[in-house]
């Protein structure tokens, strides 16, 4: 069964990359979220195994806060992928998950193997 | 602007001691003048002491010589009678002119008179024949007709023969059997005795009296004395006591409070005769030359005790205001430091922002190429695609490690080998291939060395994992950077299978190793790839300024490179 990813990114190509390697890696993209409130939106949703999360985004809230409000609801694990990672550690989130942008695509599959503590298929490119 | 905060507070200590020491200045004068005061005081007591004994025994010497020719005069009057009756006497114009002659050898005898046993005058000095005039109720008649002998003096009295004030000094005349005949007197005008004690200028204006043994008081000067109301002795108390303590001392000085008056008073016995001199000093007058002596001295203490009251305020009031210009100062430079800290805060802000934007864009870069070479069928384009990705991430890192390097200027460079080289292996798959060992010493380069270096190093380094290690050919690649000096040297050996025979690395068509020259060119530095046994790439290239602030290097020798 494919693990089903929320990406909440509000950059389009960038999704259009996560998509492509999540693909390589033979997950499936359940959701992508531009907005927190959008994200909140699909976790009420859709049934989720990851989310991977930047945290600057449009509107009042960022990626960390919708972070937060989905986990008080369920705990799915999370990889924030950002240009400002050190962010988590000044926002109450030290042991988050995350890697720095841009990323590898090797870098990206070994943190989601990390994450959900199983071994992810795909060819890493 | 610390020197000078420095030497306002060195001023500003100063200026505070000048004060203390100013303040401490006003305390010693006005503490001298005091003593001087208060040992001036003490010598004018003394003096006054000294001045009221002197004075006492000096009236008294003088009291005792008058009224001993005064008691000489009456005892030659009585002489003359020569056991004559009184109405032979009465009528003898000669014995009057005799008498009249004695009293004017005294002028301080206001008259000599005689009274028979009843007290009625027989002879006058000053009038023949004697006036009808009774005498029989004086004290001193009285006295002497019960028998006193010796000399008499009365109480301050108005003569019934002149009409002027004055004592008597009387003796009684007795028979050759010791019958009483009456009295021979001489009345004393008090007024020359006032007058001869007013002449004598005497200082600290003592109160001069002439008083009994009984301390009626006869003479005072200044003041006056009533017959019918003489008053009290200024000083009685004081006398009393010294006379009561010790009543056989006829000289002495006493001082204390009597009738509510603080005296310093001499008092003197008269010689022979029942009387005393007293000299009397009172606190007021005592006090008003002691003012008066201390006029000058005083005036100049306060002179200077005002300059040296105004050198106090001034130099306290400069303090003050150098104490409120440095506290103006420090606010300043507070608020300064605050806007400049606030500032700094705004500013790292700022970068985080821009290098979020850059490494966010970098992302965007990095995901087209990724995008277009999923797109591509030529595995050729691919790699070529994929090399670029692998550029863009070697500048990101340095981005990257730039935004979390905090308060340092610059990037260490091993720090970032190690990432690069972990990440590159990661990408093409060669982590059980390839051993890295890296070699580098503290080195920290600025962001524009710091990238073109890391392009260099991410070029070669993919090369070597490309091409040097094909499967089944498993090696080491030995990255070293050490400082040499105000340069720099870069050294990338592998143990691969090496380059073609008569490989000119500077004419390869290779996009990787052309723009491996053009970097180390823009990094000033010398690059050659060698061939012989490895193959080793090495980079010698002037250090910027962050590296050579790290080696504390002088600016010029870094210039000069």
């Amino acid at each position: 069964m494919p693990i089903r990813v929320l990406i909440i990114e509000d950059e389009p190509l960038i999704v259009l990359d996560l998509k492509a390697i999540l693909g390589e890696l033979g997950c499936e993209v359940a959701a992508v979220a531009g907005t927190a409130e959008e994200a909140l939106e699909a976790a009420g949703r859709e049934r989720l195994d990851l989310i991977l999360a930047d945290i600057r985004l449009p509107g009042p809230m960022d990626g960390i806060d919708a972070v937060k409000a989905i986990q008080a609801r369920a705990r799915i694990p999370v990889l924030f992928v950002t240009g400002n990672w050190r962010e988590l550690r000044d926002r109450g989130l030290p042991d988050a998950m995350a890697i720095g942008k841009p990323y590898l695509p090797s870098v990206l599959r070994q943190a989601i193997q990390t994450v959900m503590g199983q071994t992810v298929t795909g060819n890493g490119r | 602007m610390a020197d000078s905060g420095a030497a306002r507070s060195r001023r500003f200590v100063r200026e505070r001691l000048a004060g203390y020491a100013a303040l401490a200045c006003l305390g010693v004068v006005a503490g001298v003048f005091g003593l001087f005061a208060v040992a001036s005081y003490d010598r004018l007591v003394t003096r006054a002491e000294q001045q009221a004994h002197d004075t006492a025994f000096f009236f008294a010497d003088h009291g005792s010589r008058l009224f001993e020719a005064a008691d000489l005069a009456t005892s030659e009057a009585v002489a003359a009678l020569e056991g004559e009756p009184w109405e032979k006497v009465s009528g003898s114009r000669r014995a009057a002119q005799a008498l009249e002659r004695l009293s004017d050898r005294f002028p301080y005898t206001d008259a000599l008179f005689l009274t028979d046993t009843e007290g009625r005058i027989r002879l006058v000095s000053n009038s023949f024949p004697a006036p009808d005039v009774d005498v029989s109720d004086r004290e001193y008649f009285t006295s002497h007709r019960e028998g006193r002998r010796g000399l008499y003096v009365s109480r301050l009295l108005i003569s019934r023969t002149t009409g002027n004030p004055g004592f008597v000094l009387s003796r009684g005349i007795y028979g050759d059997d010791g019958e009483f005949r009456g009295v021979a007197a001489a009345i004393i005008a008090t007024n020359y005795l006032a007058e001869f004690y007013r002449s004598i200028n005497l200082p600290f204006e003592p109160t001069v009296s002439l008083f009994r043994a009984d301390f009626q008081p006869l003479v005072r000067q200044p003041g006056t004395v009533e017959p019918d109301n003489p008053g009290r002795l200024p000083g009685e108390a004081l006398i009393r006591k010294a006379l009561g303590d010790s009543p056989s001392t006829e000289l002495a000085t006493v001082s204390g409070k009597a009738g509510g008056e603080e005296l310093i008073l001499g008092y003197a016995k008269i010689e022979n005769v029942p009387l005393y001199v007293s000299v009397a000093i009172d606190r007021p007058a005592l006090l008003r030359v002691w003012l008066d002596e201390s006029r000058v001295p005083g005036a100049t203490a306060a002179v200077a005790l005002a300059a040296l009251g105004a050198l106090t305020v001034f130099v306290f009031r400069q303090a003050r205001r150098d104490e409120e210009a440095k506290r103006l100062l420090e606010s300043t430079v507070e608020a300064r430091t605050s806007d400049l800290r606030s500032a700094n805060r705004q500013l790292e802000v700022l970068v985080q922002e821009v290098h979020h934007r850059v490494k966010n864009n970098l992302q965007v870069i990095s995901s087209m190429l990724r995008l277009q070479s999923i797109q591509m069928s030529d595995d050729g384009v691919r790699k070529a695609l994929q090399d670029s990705v692998n550029r863009v991430h070697a500048m990101s890192l340095v981005h990257e490690m730039l935004s979390g390097a905090g308060d340092r200027a610059g990037l260490e460079f091993r720090e970032y080998l190690r990432d690069l080289t972990d990440q590159l292996k990661e990408s093409y798959g060669a982590g059980d291939r390839v051993a890295i060992a890296i070699a580098c010493d503290d080195l920290t380069l600025d962001m524009t060395q710091g990238i073109l270096l890391a392009l260099i190093v991410n070029e070669i380094f993919s090369n070597a994992l490309k091409h040097a290690f094909p499967p089944g050919h498993p090696g080491e690649l030995r990255i070293a950077l050490e400082r040499q000096g105000a340069r720099a040297r870069l050294t990338m050996r592998d143990d691969g299978v090496g380059l073609p025979a008569g490989f000119d690395w500077r004419k390869a068509s290779s996009l990787g190793l052309q723009i491996v020259q053009s970097l180390a060119t823009k990094l000033g530095g010398e690059a050659s790839l060698t061939t012989a046994g490895a193959t080793c790439f090495t980079l010698v290239f002037p250090l910027g300024n962050a590296a050579a602030a790290d080696a504390d290097l002088p600016a010029d020798a870094v210039g000069a490179l």
